[in-house]
């Protein structure tokens, strides 16, 4: 089959740019260390999450060391159980586990200005981990269509700083 | 509201019809996709088949396939190599991993 | 190359048959076809009208510039219309025309049955019908059909019974046209034993076998899981699984629209430019490729899904940013038949050459800027391929942003610009309203630019895509580049000029509907020139499409296999949710 030299150069060319986008990615997960979501959650019960072992009570837990949190959020329509009708709360310089499940339909748990940002499906635990250095607020939006209320889900996450986060009175 | 959007969008899409119909109905011989000659003979008018235009001259001549060397594809498609692996870089580097917390899994 | 016309006096033969204009327009040649494609054209450019008329109002609700017309619950409504009537009927009712016409004139013949075709035409008209009511009993109370359920219907959202059932009604009618098609090729095939397949047959064979393994995710979802669940013969779907099985066809339905476009770039779009196909056999490898690597990418729809493990989500990223070769190579052969072009027409230099192409003729204006514009939404593409960086976008306006410039340009573009070639040659009308069709395609590449690039900035910011209000209390956006108001602004100007760019097609399409058959003879002609390097030079192999459906079926089953298999292992109804209805 006759193929033009200019072909055989863009061939090996676009193979490279594959290459380099694939390298780049890998070099993310592995290098960087940035995990997705997946099945580590397990699955939890479609309507009742907290009936279910892996899902707790919503709210700010102690985690499995010192300086790290897991933080139980359900989404609803339309709220995030805790983050809407209160802040989620964490200090700042730790490391923060967010487990998070929906009650009803899909929806969205994105913070608003950062990469974690997720789908929360009922019958499944999302497992998203992040570090916390600089005390800041942030906002949470639902991203995925969730019904007539959709755009009014909404919520917010305070890393404050260390000295402000009162442990006894904030975690469960 | 909604209603008097529709009857609006319907009204025009009425006075687009009745342009089309006023203007659009008689043959117009301004520019066109060819510049070749309108002739048809009178069998081809009174059958009322329609038939394509004349073909171009260009396009019935074979063609050697070393002849040409597309150098404008290949100077393009550098420049788009070069800003697709620059803006990767950037997007990857510095929008994705220098964004906010970290992400750890 | 052993072609005819290498001998002189039959090429000088064959030549002057060709220029003396006798060769009978496509209406009265193929009758059928014509008939079909006219059909076809008909509900496409019509689902199109509809489309863009919700998609404005929906950018201006959006953005906050006019929230008059809709309340925000009913922007849903507005945006599964949107969604739906776009995505899918224009696009796909516009290439059951196109692949209709490009049957028929490659095979040199018309279609077997009339009746038949008519009928798979009627079977998809009706289900685009029944699922058009559903959505839009959604804006009447007073009618209990609703289907907010957006273009993606993911469970355990619910809509009304009927919106599933003209689902799957119009999806049957798409399978009858591919049937059809497959049927005129094999009538082709025993009347030309050896031959090598004509490169728009080729290129429709390949598309239709890629939509049948496509299609069954989206069916077994429809058929097996959400229509009963509407209908309450189940009470609860597991909403991973029938999301899987949505996104199982959901990746390769994009090529089911960009099929089309790349058919007119690789077969058409050289003969406007003056020029000729750079290579056959490259655009054959080209289809191939889609045909093999199309359906076993749809992971990469579900990063950010938990219960799917991220080594499955990393092997759909490798495999869709292999998927980007084939798109790569169309660059390489589309741009290389028009410089072809360009060079016969006097362009000289390495990018002067560019001024001497035919911009004025609107059917070539329309298809490169649609190219120009693929070129930049590809790279969006990327990004959101790049399993870990999707993190950054996913879900945000970076999406939709992303789409406008491949379906909604390069898809939707090149569909105006063909027709603006192909509907006067199956009408057998000449073109009404040039002028109005010459700046058509400028005005919708200016309203694509404005409103995808500030679409891609507000996603980069974090605004979410789906929304009817994303203006929120708690906080506020922080834009990188630009000001989130400054992109507001872009959005709605940049949806108002693409709907004049939509209505502005619509009228020259109607005006030439209604025009009077011309006198004799059509401005343009269906001749397509002979390709640069011809297909005799390729391998058989390419054509062997039982071959390569093998291919395909084994990578879906690498790629689908155990995660379907662990979906359904704890049953196929667990975890148990119950519907939603909205």
């Amino acid at each position: 089959m006759h193929v033009h030299r200019f072909e055989r150069i863009w061939l090996v060319g676009s193979l490279l740019l594959i290459a380099l986008f694939v390298a780049t990615v890998t070099y993310g997960a592995v290098g960087a260390g940035y995990g997705m979501v997946d099945a580590g959650g397990g699955q939890v019960d479609g309507t009742d999450p907290t009936a279910s072992e892996n899902f707790r009570e919503p709210g700010v837990y102690n985690g499995s060391e010192e300086g790290h949190y897991d933080v139980y959020v359900e989404t609803q329509r339309f709220l995030f159980v805790p983050g809407t009708n209160e802040p989620i709360r964490v200090p700042a310089n730790s490391t923060v586990t967010f487990h998070v499940t929906s009650s009803d339909v899909l929806h969205g748990f994105e913070v608003v200005g950062t990469n974690i940002n997720t789908m929360t499906v009922p019958g499944q635990k999302a497992m998203v981990t992040a570090e916390f250095d600089e005390p800041a607020e942030y906002g949470i939006v639902c991203n995925e269509y969730c019904g007539s209320g959709h755009h009014t889900m909404e919520g917010s996450l305070q890393v404050v700083p260390p000295s402000e986060f009162n442990e006894t009175s904030e975690v469960q | 509201m909604l209603l008097l959007t529709t009857a609006i969008g319907l009204g025009v899409t009425a006075g687009i019809l009745l342009l089309s119909y006023r203007f659009g109905w008689h043959d117009r011989s301004d520019t066109s996709f060819e510049s070749h000659g309108d002739e048809r003979t009178d069998t081809q008018r009174a059958a009322g088949v329609m038939y394509e235009s004349s073909v171009a001259e260009s396009e019935t001549e074979s063609v050697d396939h070393d002849a040409f060397d597309p150098v404008g594809t290949a100077t393009l498609l550098a420049l788009y190599f070069a800003v697709v692996s620059l803006t990767w870089l950037f997007m990857y580097f510095v929008e994705f991993l220098d964004n906010g917390p970290t992400v750890i899994g | 190359m052993a072609h005819a016309h290498d001998d002189p006096t039959s090429e000088n033969r064959a030549q002057s048959e060709l220029t003396a204009g006798n060769r009978v327009a496509f209406v009265d040649q193929y009758p059928t076809a014509a008939r079909v494609t006219r059909l076809c054209f008909g509900v496409s450019f019509t689902a199109l009208l509809i489309g863009a008329v919700l998609g404005i109002v929906q950018a201006l609700h959006r953005t906050n510039v006019f929230r008059g017309v809709i309340s925000s619950v009913d922007y849903y409504t507005v945006l599964t219309g949107h969604g739906v009537l776009l995505a899918l009927f224009f696009t796909i009712f516009f290439l059951s025309g196109v692949f209709s016409w490009g049957v028929a004139r490659s095979l040199g013949r018309d279609l077997l049955s009339r009746r038949f075709s008519l009928f798979w035409f009627g079977l998809q008209l009706a289900g685009a019908t029944a699922v058009a009511l559903a959505i839009f009993g959604g804006f009447v109370g007073e009618i209990p059909f609703e289907a907010d359920v957006l273009y993606t219907f993911y469970a355990p959202l619910q809509a009304h019974p009927l919106f599933y059932a003209g689902l799957a009604a119009w999806l049957v009618g798409t399978w009858l046209a591919g049937a059809d098609w497959i049927r005129l090729y094999l009538h082709w095939r025993r009347d030309n034993g050896g031959e090598r397949i004509p490169l728009q047959t080729f290129m429709v064979l390949t598309t239709t076998l890629m939509w049948y393994i496509a299609t069954i995710g989206v069916a077994v979802e429809v058929l097996v899981f959400l229509l009963p669940l509407s209908l309450g013969l189940i009470d609860s779907v597991d909403p991973l699984l029938t999301r899987t099985l949505f996104w199982y066809f959901g990746h390769p339905v994009v090529y089911f629209w960009l099929m089309p476009a790349y058919f007119a770039w690789y077969t058409i779009l050289p003969k406007l430019a003056g020029g000729r196909l750079f290579s056959d056999p490259l655009a054959r490898v080209v289809f191939v490729l889609f045909l093999i690597l199309s359906t076993p990418v749809g992971f990469h729809h579900q990063y950010a899904d938990p219960g799917i493990a991220e080594g499955f989500k990393f092997v759909a990223m490798t495999n869709t940013m292999f998927l980007l070769l084939p798109s790569f190579l169309t660059a390489f052969t589309a741009v290389a038949s028009i410089e072809y072009g360009a060079r016969q027409r006097g362009g000289k230099g390495y990018l002067r050459w560019m001024t001497a192409l035919p911009w004025s003729n609107p059917a070539f204006a329309g298809c490169a800027l649609a190219g120009l514009m693929f070129a930049a939404g590809g790279f969006s593409g990327i990004v959101n391929a790049g399993m870990n960086i999707n993190s950054l976008i996913h879900n945000t306006l970076w999406v939709p942003g992303h789409f406008h410039l491949t379906v909604g340009t390069a898809s939707a573009l090149t569909m105006m610009a063909i027709s603006y070639w192909l509907y006067p040659q199956v009408t057998g009308k000449r073109l009404q309203f040039y002028g109005l069709a010459q700046i058509q395609p400028y005005v919708w590449f200016i309203g694509m630019a404005l409103m995808s690039n500030a679409m891609h900035r507000a996603g980069l910011a974090g605004v979410p895509r789906r929304t009817a209000e994303p203006q929120y209390q708690q906080f506020s956006f922080e834009a990188v580049f630009g000001s989130v108001p400054e992109m507001r602004l872009q959005i709605a100007a940049g949806a108002l000029l693409l709907t004049i760019g939509a209505l502005l097609f619509v009228t020259v399409m109607v005006g030439t509907w209604l025009a009077e058959r011309g006198r004799g003879r059509l401005r343009v002609d269906s001749h397509l020139p002979e390709p640069i390097s011809g297909v005799s030079d390729s391998p058989r192999v390419l054509d062997n499409m039982k071959l390569w459906v093998v291919v395909a079926v084994v990578l879906v089953a690498i790629a689908y296999g155990f995660p379907i298999y662990s979906m359904l292992a704890d049953g196929a109804f667990n975890p148990a949710v119950p519907p939603v209805p909205v």
